[in-house]
């Protein structure tokens, strides 16, 4: 599992940043592989090749903002559910929002987690890294092409 | 048979007493008056089946004497004995008011008593039919007033719609003497209608009526006709008009009601989305650069930490500090956002459990002082459970928060009577309030205490108010400085269910 990545699906590059900073904590920022919003994302599922280096397969997991212009992180999750290379995909959502109706509509729609993102920093860090550690080691992923 | 004689000639009398007095058949009883101003005053005395009455010599009164006593005594029978030859006589007789004449010459025993028994015969069956007669004079004057006295005009219509009889209540009807209504085109009901309406002139006001007709075919004196009987029904129809707009007119009102409502409803739904929407962008936009200021400040001290003096640091923990305390305001907005919008689903609650849950989970999170609470066994109320205890949340979080500096704390869960609906309340020996700020505790943002002496936000008790507002009750507060608060609720008594 050692070429397992993670997917940040996140517009707002503070958060990318902090992201990545707290996967960095970790050692674990050369498995990231970040798209600034909902259509990049999907461009990197499933039209692969807009982004540098070679296409190194599914990603373990995709860390999924909710609130983002254009496609937003429910929408990503509908495609990514309804395609079936990435139908069993892990999506965990990763949100401001504490919205009911958000947390409802991504379990409807399949979302494997959903993680309000902590206020206070080491809290977020810690987070980060518990979804890293968790998705690219521990977790068993789907088997490919399913 | 009691007969008057009246008979001047004394032989003659005798043998006519003697004659009638063979007969068989009847049973004559004869009194004799010798001249006519006698025989009225028998008469008058005593009543007689009839008069034998002699005419045969020519000094007697002759005819006059019939005249007079018919006159007299109408139903009384008189039987005239004439002489022979009198033929002009006789019929003079019967014109006065005789019932036969006999010449006297002829007028044997059977005879005389023949006459006699029919004369008194025929007065006794005209006796009876004058009776019946009346009788029928009577049921015929019963019969007109029914029909006179009748509230209803009645009308008798010939078989082309003339009116042939009318009473008093048709002359009443349409404001004309009868006289005037007699031979008058009225018209006929159309084919099988039995009920209709006319149009009326009404005479009091000269105003356009209604009256309801009814028809039936009959026979008048003889020919067939209709009898038509006609109530004035113009108030009725009047009512009915009047209330057939007002129903009209409250149907449209109800229409009307229902669009306003409708279109209210509308407005407040779109209102409710953009609310959402705000709470929505709050939680998420305001959140996020707060996050990231934070982040990035503790990014700061852990990269540059050594860079930065003292100074420097207390800078950084400020900014942190500020960031999150408008976090957690943000929080309580969205709490109080949420409080207000969300859609109450009543329950019957123990608020008693439900306090000792709520109070057991602040002091897992709380220090570990030493806490005296007293909670009343079965408190029961109805409402949301949710909203309910997001309330005992904020009055016990507050009760424990301002006991802080009491070395022993006490706080006490119960229910007053408060007029229809209990009161509940919660009170503690904390730092109490002035009571002269006491109506500036339920506003959002509003505090009485210094952010120094006690962490909050001011929208805790704005959101406990805001949800006993939503179940129809009421909050309010009794205080004193250092010695304590109870705070008290209702959640809206028998409309609260």
């Amino acid at each position: 599992m050692s070429d397992a990545r993670i997917l940040i699906v996140e517009d707002s590059s503070d958060d990318q940043m902090l992201i990545l900073r707290a996967l960095k904590k970790r050692k674990l920022h050369d498995k990231a592989v970040v798209a600034r919003g909902g259509d990049e994302a999907l461009e990197y599922l499933f039209a692969a090749g807009l982004h540098d280096g070679p296409d190194q397969g599914s990603p373990a997991v995709v860390l999924l903002d909710v609130n983002m212009p254009k496609s937003n992180g429910l929408d990503v999750l509908a495609k990514i559910r309804s395609d079936a290379r990435t139908r069993h995909m892990p999506v965990v959502m990763f949100t401001s929002s504490r919205e009911e109706s958000d947390v409802v509509q991504s379990y409807r729609l399949g979302a494997s987690s959903f993680v309000c993102k902590p206020f206070d920093a080491d809290a977020f860090y810690d987070a980060v890294a518990q979804i890293a550690q968790y998705w690219l080691f521990l977790n068993e992923p789907p088997p490919t092409s399913s | 048979m009691k007969i008057l004689l009246v008979e001047d000639s004394q032989s003659d009398a005798r043998l006519e007493i003697e004659f009638l007095g063979e007969s068989r058949t009847v049973d004559f009883d004869i009194t004799r008056a010798e001249r006519l101003h006698t025989a009225i005053t028998i008469l008058d005395r005593s009543r007689f089946d009839a008069v034998l009455l002699d005419l045969s010599f020519p000094h007697t009164e002759g005819v006059e004497a019939v005249a007079r006593l018919s006159r007299r005594f109408p139903n009384m029978p008189i039987v005239v004995l004439t002489g022979a030859d009198a033929a002009d006589l006789a019929i003079q007789a019967i014109r006065a008011g005789a019932f036969s004449t006999l010449p006297k010459a002829e007028a044997d025993a059977s005879l005389l008593a023949r006459v006699l028994h029919q004369a008194v015969e025929r007065e006794r069956v005209l006796e009876e039919l004058r009776r019946k007669d009346q009788d029928l004079q009577a049921a015929n004057a019963s019969l007109a007033e029914l029909v006179e006295k009748n509230a209803d005009a009645i009308l008798v219509l010939d078989k082309e719609g003339r009116i042939l009889f009318a009473n008093e209540a048709a002359s009443r009807l349409f404001g004309r003497r009868l006289q005037d209504l007699l031979d008058v085109q009225f018209g006929l009901p159309g084919a099988g209608d039995i009920v209709t309406e006319v149009e009326i002139v009404r005479p009091a006001s000269q105003e356009p009526g209604y009256a309801e007709a009814r028809f039936v075919e009959l026979i008048w004196k003889g020919t067939e006709g209709y009898l038509a009987t006609l109530r004035d029904i113009t108030e009725r129809r009047r009512a009915e008009e009047t209330l057939k707009t007002l129903n009209a007119e409250l149907a449209e009102a109800k229409i009307g009601l229902e669009r306003a409502v409708a279109y209210r409803t509308t407005e407040l739904e779109a209102a409710n989305a953009e609310l959402e929407a705000f709470s929505y962008s709050v939680s998420h936009d305001l959140m996020a650069p707060l996050r990231s200021m934070a982040g990035f400040c503790q990014a700061l001290k852990e990269d540059y930490g050594n860079a930065l003096d003292e100074q420097a640091g207390d800078y950084i923990r400020r900014i942190v500090a500020a960031s999150k305390r408008m976090a957690e305001l943000i929080d309580d907005l969205l709490l109080l956002s949420r409080v207000s919008r969300r859609p109450l689903d009543r329950d019957t609650i123990d608020l008693s459990v439900l306090a000792g849950d709520v109070l057991a989970d602040l002091k897992e999170s709380g220090s570990g002082r030493d806490i005296d609470v007293a909670i009343a066994p079965e408190l029961t109320a109805i409402g949301d459970r949710t909203l309910i205890r997001t309330v005992l949340e904020n009055l016990l979080g507050n009760a424990l928060k301002y006991s802080g500096e009491r070395s022993k704390v006490r706080i006490e869960v119960g229910v007053v009577a408060n007029g229809g609906s209990p009161a509940y309340f919660v009170r503690d020996n904390g730092a109490g309030f002035d009571m002269a700020y006491a109506d500036k505790l339920f506003k959002p943002f509003q505090r009485l205490h210094l952010e120094s002496e006690f962490a909050g936000t001011g929208i805790g008790l704005a959101s406990v108010a805001r949800i006993v507002q939503r179940h129809g009750g009421s909050v309010w507060a009794e205080g004193e400085p250092d010695k304590g608060a109870t705070f008290f609720f209702t959640l809206g008594g028998e409309e609260g269910r």
